[in-house]
């Protein structure tokens, strides 16, 4: 039940949809007031060089360099927002095929989701350079293009769909409907808010993916300009472009969200770790029979992992390349265990020492901060509904491209590291809480306040509590994000770590390291993936039990 | 005879968990007359919704036959002359209260007449209410309009799971008597599951009492007042003395799990 009243609540369009009354007016008028207010603080902060030595040019340098410049957006911008359409436009394409086979048959739901969660964990930073060399350049850019969508794509519409009235199906069937009409008539129709969804997220999604693809290389594109831009250093055009970036995420989530709304009649905003929040705790209900469960768990694992290895082999013999460059799984083993072995795995692995503990603190630091906030923010509801539109934009922003900013103004450390993965972990999650807690049932709150609780105990005893299921979803959500980041700061800001290893054996052009990081990359990806997801269905079983 | 009664032989039906076997409902022998209406009546899991979904081929049979008028559950639903209605009434909330009744009509391949969607509005007591989306109706509204989607298709059979057991009392009392009234102006076979002696009697031409674990008929009481029954009639002694009956029927069926519990004291309390 639970489950439902969470995900009609974002349908149906929350706390911000209110007709114009004098209260919007006056939020508005709130809001207003606090963009010109963090304006001028930019203002007097880049006028004075009060910070980081001048590295933050102020609104009016900005402004000039952005007029000047306008001129040498355009090819850029258009190379990769075609791309982006292409990736956009196949991926959910794809997503939705995915969605319908688990609906029609559902005992192919296990086996497949592991190729469609590597898929989504796939760090594309990573895995670029090589689809750059296996693939057209062209090809390789809308593939990276396209491989979140997948993922969001099935797991939106699978769940809408099945968010069917308990019932309809049945009465359809009983006056003699089949299958199909089953399909057309219910489900299909209940599927459209996750459709529209799915399409909101995966649009700023894939505008930050295309730009991933462009650093494999190429004429035109954001990512090729945004290098540019990093080698000059010139931080007024670095900040002037990585808003337009910023500008466009925005207006795309802003515009896929009103077509959702138009057709729905809910709220613009919506929170992307939600459908997953609810999709897991559906996935607890069925881990109460323990042995079995595990069981079944294990089988789809390998299920799983046989079906992307066989993916895997399937690629690697298509692109008809000599085994050399295009390694099969054998190849990427006998890397390992042939004379090169210990070399290799020791320099990932000391790579892995110097990234692996920075990503984890500023995931950490990044839930823990976007926890704090979320609810602390419930003792002064004002606060949130001041700020949640604007963290609701950002949560869609690609904030990777903030990370250049970040180097300039916090210099090439472990630091400005950190920062990016906080960045990038802080507003999804953030928003997801937030939005999380807001769908919370007011009952248990009223009991607690007619005994008198305080407004701590109110806060341990209820809150929090609440906003664990969404903390964890926003946890799972956020870690391709983060590795993304991480190997991005390495790469073009520090040097160290996995980034800059990635960037020496593509300099070097020695394949079987990029497949081994590669490789790498990925199974510590999808393992991250799913801890978090086992221990969130774990935690969300114990406390249904 | 029994052009569209009911025939369960020795149904059995077993489900298959991961937790071992549960047998809903062991060796059931049924006869439901044509155009009659019969009530099912027992404690939770002794299978009559199950039973339910046997004779609408929602579920099949582990053991025995379901006939109906000499053909199977699947040759009548796939004809469309079966209705259903259950507790929770599964209205799709993106569809007013027209194209939600006009849902059985497409389901079997139907025309859908506007006319005929409006003499079922009327029936049902819905005038005025035919654009309301069901997030819009209350939850007697909204069960008012799953019957009427269930009469739609006019079927021969109508097969109803509780379709009042999640409103209040007094609204329950209400929708009893229209449902009569609704069922006396085309009448249909009907197989009703029920938690409510009173629902029973006031509705049912018999009372079908079942026994739990495993679920298997332990009474048929049948129910000898005239049609239409007012509302007064729940306020007689004859009416009250059936109802005992059942209640009786019901302690025994449950006792045979429960044999701490004397017959006497159920009786006196009844």
């Amino acid at each position: 039940m639970t489950t439902r009243s969470v995900t009609w609540a974002g349908t149906r369009g929350g706390r911000w949809n209110h007709p114009v009354s004098r209260a919007a007016v006056s939020r508005l008028l709130l809001r207003s007031l606090l963009i010109v207010v963090l304006l001028a603080c930019w203002q007097a902060v880049g006028g004075h060089q009060w910070f980081a030595q001048g590295a933050v040019p102020s609104p009016h340098q900005v402004w000039d360099s952005l007029r000047a410049n306008w001129g040498d957006y355009g090819p850029h911008l258009r190379a990769t927002l075609w791309t982006g359409l292409w990736g956009f436009l196949i991926g959910n394409a794809i997503g939705c095929v995915f969605a319908f086979l688990f609906l029609l048959w559902p005992t192919t739901a296990p086996v497949s989701r592991g190729l469609l969660i590597t898929l989504f964990c796939m760090p594309i930073a990573i895995i670029a350079p090589l689809l750059g060399v296996m693939l057209p350049l062209e090809s390789a850019k809308i593939v990276i293009a396209s491989m979140w969508s997948i993922f969001n794509m099935q797991v939106a519409l699978l769940l809408a769909m099945q968010q069917v009235p308990p019932g309809a199906l049945a009465v359809v069937k009983s006056a003699g409907g089949g299958r199909l009409r089953q399909l057309l008539l219910v489900q299909g129709r209940a599927g459209l808010p996750g459709f529209l969804a799915a399409l909101q997220i995966n649009a700023p999604a894939t505008l930050l993916a295309a730009i991933f693809g462009d650093f494999i290389g190429g004429q035109k594109g954001i990512g090729i300009y945004l290098t540019g831009l990093i080698v000059s250093g010139n931080q007024s055009r670095i900040w002037a472009f990585s808003l337009v970036i910023a500008a466009i995420g925005a207006a795309l989530y802003i515009a896929f969200g009103l077509l959702r709304s138009l057709v729905t009649g809910s709220d613009i905003n919506i929170a992307v770790a939600e459908t997953v929040a609810a999709a897991a705790s559906r996935g607890a209900r069925g881990w109460g029979t323990r042995g079995s469960g595990f069981a079944r768990s294990l089988a789809s694992a390998v299920c799983g992992l046989a079906l992307v290895l066989a993916a895997w082999w399937v690629f690697v013999s298509s692109v008809s390349l000599p085994s050399v460059i295009a390694n099969s799984p054998l190849d990427v083993i006998h890397t390992f265990t042939g004379p090169r072995g210990p070399a290799v795995i020791d320099q990932i692995g000391a790579a892995l020492g110097s990234s692996g503990p920075l990503a984890l603190l500023g995931v950490v630091l990044g839930l823990l901060a976007a926890l704090a906030l979320a609810v602390s923010a419930t003792l002064a509801p004002w606060f949130t509904q001041l700020v949640m539109p604007f963290a609701m934009v950002f949560q869609s922003v690609p904030t990777v491209a903030f990370a250049p900013l970040l180097a300039i103004t916090f210099g090439r450390g472990a630091l400005t590291i950190v920062l990016v993965t906080i960045l990038v972990t802080f507003f999804p999650a953030f928003v997801a809480i937030s939005t999380g807690l807001a769908s919370a049932p007011a009952v248990p709150g009223m009991v607690l306040k007619s005994v008198a609780a305080s407004r701590l105990t109110m806060l341990r005893l209820y809150v929090v509590p609440q906003a664990m299921p969404y903390l964890l979803a926003a946890a799972r959500l956020v870690i391709p994000l983060a590795i993304l980041g991480v190997v991005l700061a390495e790469q073009l800001i520090t040097g160290t770590g996995l980034g800059n290893l990635m960037s020496q054996a593509i300099g070097y052009q020695d394949f079987p390291m990029m497949w081994c990081i590669t490789v790498v990359m990925i199974a510590i990806s999808v393992v991250s993936y799913l801890a978090v997801e086992t221990f969130e269905r774990w935690y969300l079983a114990r406390r249904q039990q | 005879m029994r052009r569209h009664g009911i025939e369960l032989t020795g149904v059995s039906k077993t489900y298959h968990t991961s937790q071992g076997d549960i047998e809903a409902i062991r060796k059931v022998d049924l006869t439901v007359p044509e155009n009659s209406f019969t009530a099912l009546i027992g404690a939770s899991g002794c299978g009559k919704s199950t039973l339910l979904k046997l004779i609408g081929d929602l579920e099949e049979p582990t053991e025995g036959t379901v006939r109906i008028a000499d053909q199977t559950p699947r040759q009548v639903r796939r004809s469309g002359a079966i209705g259903v209605a259950f507790q929770d009434a599964a209205l799709l909330p993106w569809r007013d209260v027209r194209a939600n009744i006009a849902l059985t009509l497409q389901a079997s391949g139907r025309k859908v007449v506007r006319s005929h969607i409006d003499g079922l509005v009327s029936l049902v007591g819905l005038t005025g209410f035919e654009r309301a989306k069901p997030a819009q109706l209350s939850g007697g509204m909204r069960q008012r309009a799953a019957l009427a989607r269930a009469l739609a298709t006019d079927p021969e059979l109508l097969l109803l799971d509780e379709p009042f057991g999640a409103l209040d009392e007094l609204l329950r009392t209400t929708m009893v008597l229209e449902l009569q009234r609704i069922w006396l102006e085309r009448p249909h076979t009907t197989v009703l599951v029920t938690h409510s002696i009173q629902e029973a009697v006031m509705l049912a031409d018999s009372v079908v009492v079942m026994a739990p674990r495993p679920g298997r008929v332990h009474a048929t009481v049948n129910v000898p007042f005239a049609r239409p029954r007012p509302e007064e009639l729940a306020r007689t002694t004859e009416f009250h003395e059936l109802c005992d009956r059942i209640s009786l029927h019901l302690a025994e069926a449950s006792g045979h799990d429960v044999p701490a519990q004397p017959k006497s004291t159920i009786a006196s309390t009844s």
